[in-house]
């Protein structure tokens, strides 16, 4: 039986993700 | 950074990608873009990361209202989106302002002083980032006060690099960089003024931004008697230590692993400006 592997996160990639969410919702906000 | 913290301790706990979680990570930057722009009016910066601040691309009465308006929007969406968090905004600006005002009336050379105003000014963020996180992980009271544990000494942990990365840019250059370009009093020659009587009449030279670039070379000797620079490395690592520790508290799962690998991959980052 293969035991599913979790990925673990890439910190470069998340945080530029959540950069850009939090960008756009600010960009909103104000 | 900060908002990869909260997010991090809100997914580590079970908490979900959905926008209430964003909005923690939108609270903390709105806190921390605010205090950036009230720092360079307070200190009279006129570039953030190259580019000229607002006060100088606009004027001090517009950069001192759009500041306010970012800590008042982190304060409206807190009490709407965390209503257990009550105050914790209003309570992080009061530091980081109570952090300015350290700042500016200085540490008399004094490294307790000096240790309390970089908690105020910059550490209690992180701190509060870690405990907003956790609240909307729906933690315990427990969890909440070891996260923002982590998150205080994350903090710290970044202050101390980001000072001594300034150090070590211009041991390397020889050109005067950042805070020691400024004469700005960091951990480093706080220690360096403790452990080298004989030296303190030049420190307090360096500290009136009396240095100039030529005196560069007597700086570095004093380290060679002292070594201050090892000194905070080591204040750094014992920080990054406590920071890891908190998180036994946290289920092991990838958020939380990444949460233990974040605070040398932001010592990585910064030290590779050196």
């Amino acid at each position: 039986m293969v035991k599913d592997v979790e990925e673990e996160i890439n910190l470069d990639e998340y945080m530029a993700g959540l950069s850009k969410r939090i960008d756009d919702r600010i960009d909103h906000i104000l | 950074m900060r908002p990869t913290i909260a997010t991090l301790i809100c997914q580590a706990l079970g908490g979900k990608d959905d926008d209430s979680t964003l909005e923690v990570s939108v609270i903390v930057e709105l806190m921390h873009q605010g205090s950036l722009v009230i720092d360079d009016l307070l200190d009279g910066d006129k570039e953030r990361r190259g580019k000229p601040s607002l006060w100088m691309a606009e004027n001090i009465g517009k950069s001192s209202v759009v500041g306010l308006i970012m800590f008042l929007g982190a304060n409206k969406i807190g009490n709407h989106r965390v209503p257990r968090a009550q105050n914790l905004v209003m309570e992080t600006i009061e530091h980081m302002a109570k952090g300015n005002q350290a700042d500016m009336d200085g540490f008399g050379w004094e490294e307790k002083k000096y240790m309390d105003m970089i908690y105020l000014k910059t550490a209690y963020l992180y701190g509060a980032a870690a405990k907003f996180g956790a609240i909307m992980g729906d933690a315990t009271d427990d969890i909440v006060s070891m996260s923002f544990d982590y998150g205080r000494n994350v903090g710290m942990m970044y202050q101390l690099v980001d000072d001594l990365t300034d150090v070590l840019k211009t041991q390397k250059t020889r050109v005067l960089v950042g805070d020691m370009r400024r004469g700005k009093i960091t951990l480093t020659q706080i220690d360096m003024f403790a452990k080298d009587k004989s030296s303190r009449k030049f420190l307090e030279r360096f500290a009136s931004r009396e240095m100039v670039a030529e005196e560069l070379t007597a700086f570095f000797k004093i380290d060679e008697k002292t070594n201050s620079m090892d000194y905070v490395k080591d204040r750094i690592k014992a920080y990054k230590n406590i920071a890891i520790a908190s998180l036994d508290v946290l289920p092991d799962n990838k958020y939380s692993r990444a949460l233990r690998a974040l605070p040398s991959y932001m010592e990585e980052a910064l030290m590779r400006e050196v």
